[in-house]
């Protein structure tokens, strides 16, 4: 795959990991195109995105539907699956935890810290996708491999199956699509 | 003289209140869901409106004579050289022969570690550093004495000296260190 | 192949989460993270600060490792703690790290009561209800906007702003807790700020409290040494507590404690073993008292409370032996009945018999910097905290919706401060005496708090404004219009709060780490930037609360140095000052009553109630098949505050339904069973725990248990909640009453 790609594919998940925002919801017809190219899946999971792009038009209407599934899939509701890899690595379920740690350090080695105005914690499923895509995007391959090996699919693992049983649209066609491009099935 | 180190519960001081059973989870870093020590009731006993019942703090026994020494086949549980039982989680295996030993039932294979584990009177955490164990600072009802058995100034020495206390499964042959007193609840 | 500008446009600006530090990259590239991560230094430090799991704000000592809070202590440089906290108190970073924390501002977006919301930012969420406060202020007057909040150090800062409105209608939760007992002290004393000397008392009676699953440190461990020094304890409680377990337990009768009282105090002037010389000198009005009580004998009292004669007449004597270091506990929830201010008054008055004020083992009054200004020998103890001074509010244009203040009525009693906060739903729902509109909440949940959840619940539904600030998704921020994320108490610094008992002490609230989620933030902050929304700065006249504790401490002189090396601050050399230790007939120059004499006659609830001096109301008793329900505290939880804190809801997740041995037996119940609890209009399940240690009249549970808020994920739905069953009553003083509610019981 070549870097391009790859580094809009991360960024393309971590648009839609990290909370609704106007732009991403704006554009998420694209990102259904680009990952109908990139990633063999199932029609059905396509057809569900686009069918959730006709029932709620971009705009106001499609960020509140997202927020809907947001909040108590991610943020404050039932947290069916808490966004943070320490939640699931760390064994007692509190965030913060060693693998946030490690995250942030990591992330610090390869250069990279986190916005001040946006702080967010360093292992939200988001934002990991994120420096990965900036991995990506500068072909730091070597580097994309060791924080795939030992944090990213780790937490995928864990998370990816609670936000597919959601079965929360737009969410768990996403994750289902995550799974199959960074586990190898699905 | 080498120390002995030793806690006497007064059972009768005992609240039930557990803030010694969080204090330790804090400290020793115990998963979710597991227990170095807890203080159940016992009772209530008596009929209406005669009625009793009291708490038991529960923990590691800390035998001199300890069983779960004697079948540990690593050598990973032994005595340190304050006499206390210990775990040397690097040399467990995991094969729980010393939890089917102990006769109070002390020990839990810890979640996060996978390795043995039970209640080290704080040792590492506090006792080196010339602290009290977390459960003894922090009990609400001060019904935990603890210090060095040998030296006959200590707390512990002075009240074992002037009042009748007890070990738990005396007939095990076990030799605790931990000594309760049974006095007003029974 | 087609690119896709905007998501690097998106996620590269600002809108990204991560940042390039420039240079860094190039130099730790070739670092191996997980080495680099072990090589790292740990930096470690301990912050003096206070504990907010309850609002005792007991002193703590919290140990933070790189960031990040390990370890919770009691602060020992405080010995009235002796570095001790409770369980609550330990599990705090169970809390502060809990992936359920609500993170950021959130407006409705589907009906109310759906869960449906969308995040916003602050100053949305601000614009929002400064939009929703104006139009109702405009439409229904100011005064259509009630603010309740538990009580606490928040309350300057949240109060401001219906203050600034023009509303009267400023709630704390104290009517549905210690209200009664607050009016019994203000109306004998001139000021509730009277503590009692449990840890040198020889004889303690307790009426209905529990210290031993209530937990309040500094109190708990002082019952608690008393006790091991060979003090005797007498315990009234219908239900066998652990408290009652440590001492000789009375299951009196509920809602029978008066009589009680009043047969103690027949006996002592019938025997005469009552302190008459203090109370010639201190009191006013015992005659009106004496012929009170001059017929409430001990046998009547055994009628009334099913304890007999032989034993109250024995508990009076043991009183009057142990006398003046023996003492009757004032009570801490004290919501019994509709007039329980008089069984507080009451207790109070037979103290004043056995003379047992500003003397060890007995009351005192609390020795702030106020009240020792007035003592010359003291004074220099006694450094007050500047005020921070903000310009007059304006009037409110009508009184408050519950009466309180009211002349001639029961409610002039009613601290203003507090309220009577169950009026709130009946006035929504009737408009009676006129409209609410909007309903401010910080970290209080009347859904569960005030009696009857479904009437609150309908409340809300005619409201066009619900706003509640929390750390949690409770049971009314779920249904609220408008979610405010407050940081925890760990993660910010509060004004200096007074911690006074027998010497001054001042306690800080410090900040021990950033907040977890960065968009949380402390109750100062959140109420001034929200009345600066709303144009009302000039309330607000410090930049931060730095500076707010600046302002405080300047006159005092004490550094805040003093605060971070230790945590508090008391007058170094000074004794614990009791006026009467050394001279049994030292002036009580304190008190604080019109008088100037301890009032068992008083002028103010005679002219409120017609009873100047308490006067013994029958309550009823439940009929055949009917329990009486009430409710109590355990040690390992808070109100309704804890019940989904990770390690504290591992503890204790559920409560059951204690029911008597032989009741339970009369209607085939045994433990385990499910059963229905009805108190008529509603009813709810429960599990039964059938057990020796409750009278057979009587059923309990553990408070705040059963919560409805689907998002609280793990007490969601897990037990009983009481307060669906007990109704919204006031008492006459506007308490709530909560230990009125007859229920049935059976097998579901
Ligand atoms: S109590 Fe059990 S674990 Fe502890 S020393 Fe004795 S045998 Fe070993
Ligand atoms: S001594 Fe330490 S390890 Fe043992 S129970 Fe107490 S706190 Fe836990
Ligand atoms: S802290 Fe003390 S009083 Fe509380 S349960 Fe533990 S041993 Fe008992
Ligand atoms: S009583 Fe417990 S929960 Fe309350 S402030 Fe003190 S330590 Fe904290």
């Amino acid at each position: 795959m070549e870097q391009e790609t790859a580094e809009e594919l991360y960024l393309s998940f971590a648009g839609i990991f990290q909370r609704p925002r106007p732009d991403i919801a704006r554009h998420l017809e694209e990102l259904i195109d680009l990952w109908a190219q990139e990633i063999s899946s199932s029609e059905k999971v396509f057809s569900e995105l686009r069918e959730f792009c006709r029932a709620f038009p971009a705009g106001e209407v499609r960020e509140n539907a997202l927020w809907k599934e947001y909040i108590p899939l991610f943020e404050t509701g039932r947290v069916e699956a808490p966004p943070y890899a320490s939640v699931y690595l760390d064994r007692d379920g509190l965030v913060l935890g060693c693998e946030a740690e490690e995250v942030r350090k990591f992330y610090l080695s390869l250069g990279y810290g986190l916005r001040s105005d946006q702080r967010e914690l360093p292992d939200h499923l988001g934002v990991e996708l994120e420096f990965l895509a900036r991995l990506a995007g500068r072909g730091s391959w070597d580097a994309v491999g060791s924080f795939r090996k030992s944090h990213l699919r780790p937490f995928l693992r864990a998370i990816l199956p609670k936000i597919r049983a959601s079965e929360r649209p737009v969410y768990s066609q996403a994750a289902e699509l995550l799974a199959s491009w960074q586990l190898g099935q699905c | 003289m080498a120390k002995h180190y030793a806690m006497v519960i007064q059972l009768k001081k005992c609240l039930g209140c557990q803030a010694c059973t969080v204090a330790c989870k804090f400290e020793n870093k115990v998963p979710d869901g597991q227990y170095r020590t807890k203080s159940p009731a016992i009772g209530p006993s008596g009929t209406y409106p005669n009625v009793k019942v009291f708490f038991e703090k529960q923990a590691c026994q800390m035998c001199q004579d300890a069983p779960c020494v004697k079948v540990c086949p690593t050598t990973a549980s032994h005595y340190n050289k304050d006499g206390l039982v210990l775990i040397d989680s690097h040399k467990c295996v995991g094969c729980k022969y010393c939890m089917t030993a102990c006769p109070y039932d002390a020990r839990f294979i810890n979640k996060n570690t996978g390795t043995a584990d039970k209640c080290t009177f704080c040792y590492d955490t506090r006792l080196t550093k010339g602290e009290k164990p977390a459960c003894v600072t922090t009990c609400v009802g001060g019904a935990l004495l603890f210090g060095d058995a040998n030296d006959p100034q200590s707390e512990v020495a002075r009240y074992m000296a002037t009042h009748r206390t007890e070990v738990r499964k005396a007939q095990f042959g076990t030799r605790p260190s931990v000594h309760y007193d049974y006095e007003g609840v029974k | 192949m087609q690119r896709r500008q905007f998501l690097k446009g998106a996620l590269y600006g600002t809108g990204g989460t991560l940042v390039a530090l420039s240079g860094l990259g190039a130099a730790t590239a070739a670092l191996n993270p997980r080495r680099a991560a072990a090589a790292a230094p740990v930096s470690r430090k301990t912050v003096y600060s206070s504990c907010e799991m309850c609002r005792n704000q007991c002193p703590i000592a919290v140990k933070v490792e790189n960031g990040k809070v390990v370890k919770i202590d009691g602060n020992p440089n405080d010995s009235a703690f002796g570095g001790v906290i409770c369980a609550r108190g330990n599990s705090g970073p169970s809390l502060l790290y809990d992936p359920e924390r609500i993170k950021k501002p959130m407006i409705r977006t589907g009906e109310r009561g759906s869960g449906k919301f969308k995040e916003v930012s602050w100053d949305e969420a601000y614009t929002y209800i400064a939009q929703k406060l104006k139009a109702v202020q405009e439409q229904y007057g100011g005064e259509a906007v009630a603010q309740t909040s538990h009580i606490g150090p928040y309350d300057v800062f949240f109060q401001t702003i219906g203050k600034a409105i023009g509303s009267p209608n400023l709630f704390s939760h104290e009517a549905t807790c210690p209200m009664a007992r607050i009016i019994g002290l203000n109306t004998t004393f001139g000021t509730a700020a009277i503590n009692a000397d449990y840890a040198n008392t020889k004889y303690l009676l307790v009426v209905g409290r529990n210290f031993f699953e209530g937990i309040h440190v500094a109190q708990t461990r002082a019952v608690a040494k008393a006790l091991s020094q060979g003090t005797k304890m007498v315990v009234l409680d219908p239900r066998f507590s652990v408290l009652a377990a440590k001492g000789e337990w009375l299951p009196v009768k509920g809602a029978t404690d008066l009589a009680f009282i009043m047969a103690l105090a027949n006996v002592l002037i019938d025997e005469k073993l009552y302190d008459e010389e203090f109370i010639k000198q201190y009191t006013v009005g015992f005659d009106k008292w004496a012929a009170q009580v001059q017929d409430k004998t001990p046998a009547w009292a055994a009628e009334e409370t099913g304890i007999s004669q032989d034993t109250i007449i024995r508990v009076a004597r043991e009183l009057a032996q142990a006398k003046p270091h023996s003492l009757i506990e004032y009570g801490w929830r004290t919501t019994f009945t509709a007039d329980d201010f008089q069984l507080r008054r009451a207790i109070m008055i037979v103290n004043m018999m056995l003379g047992n004020f500003e003397v060890p083992g007995g009351y005192y009054q609390v020795k702030d910097a106020g009240t020792l200004k007035k003592v010359p020998a003291m004074a220099a103890y006694a450094k007050k905290l500047g005020p921070v001074k903000v310009p007059p509010f304006p009037k409110p244009k009508k009184g408050r919706i519950d009466g309180t203040g009211e002349k001639g009525t029961p409610r002039q009693l009613t601290p203003i401060a507090d309220g009577a906060v169950g009026q709130i739903t009946e006035t929504i729902l009737t408009g009676k005496p006129y409209p609410i509109k909007a309903w401010l909440v910080h970290r209080f949940n009347p859904v569960m708090s005030i009696g009857d959840t479904e009437k609150t619940l309908a409340a809300i539904k005619k409201l066009d404004l619900l706003v509640t600030c929390d750390v949690y998704m409770s049971d009314t921020a779920y249904n609220s219009d408008v979610v405010l994320p407050e940081c925890t108490y760990l993660e910010r610094t509060e004004q200096v709060f007074d911690m006074s008992g027998l010497t001054p002490k001042y306690v800080l609230r410090q900040q021990a780490v950033d907040p977890v989620y960065a968009d949380t933030k402390p109750a100062w902050q959140i109420y001034k930037e929200l009345g600066e929304k709303m144009g009302y700065g000039q309330y607000f006249p410090y930049k931060d609360i730095d500076d707010y504790v600046e302002r405080q401490l300047a006159p005092t002189g004490i550094s805040r140095k003093v605060f971070a090396e230790k945590g508090l601050w008391t007058p170094a050399g000074m004794k614990p000052f009791y006026v009467r230790s050394g001279d049994a007939k030292a002036p009580l120059t304190l008190l604080a009553t019109k008088s100037k004499k301890i009032e068992i006659f008083s002028d103010a609830v005679q002219e409120a109630t017609g009873a100047g001096v308490p006067v013994y109301v029958p309550y009823p008793q439940p009929g055949e098949g009917e329990f009486r329900l009430i409710e109590g505290k355990v040690a390992v939880h808070t109100n309704v505050g804890t019940h989904n804190v990770p390690v504290l809801h591992e503890l204790m997740s559920e409560n059951t339904l204690w029911i008597n041995a032989q009741s339970a037996a009369k209607l085939g119940i045994k433990t385990g069973d499910t059963l229905i609890i009805s108190a008529g209009k509603y009813e709810h399940k429960g599990t039964a725990n059938v057990t020796e240690g409750i009278r057979p009249d009587t059923v309990f549970c553990y408070h705040g248990f059963g919560q409805i808020s689907p998002q609280l994920t793990r007490a969601f739905g897990k037990g009983i909640n009481d307060n669906k069953l007990i109704p919204d009553q006031l008492g006459s003083v506007g308490n709530s009453i909560t230990s009125m509610t007859f229920v049935k019981v059976r097998k579901a």
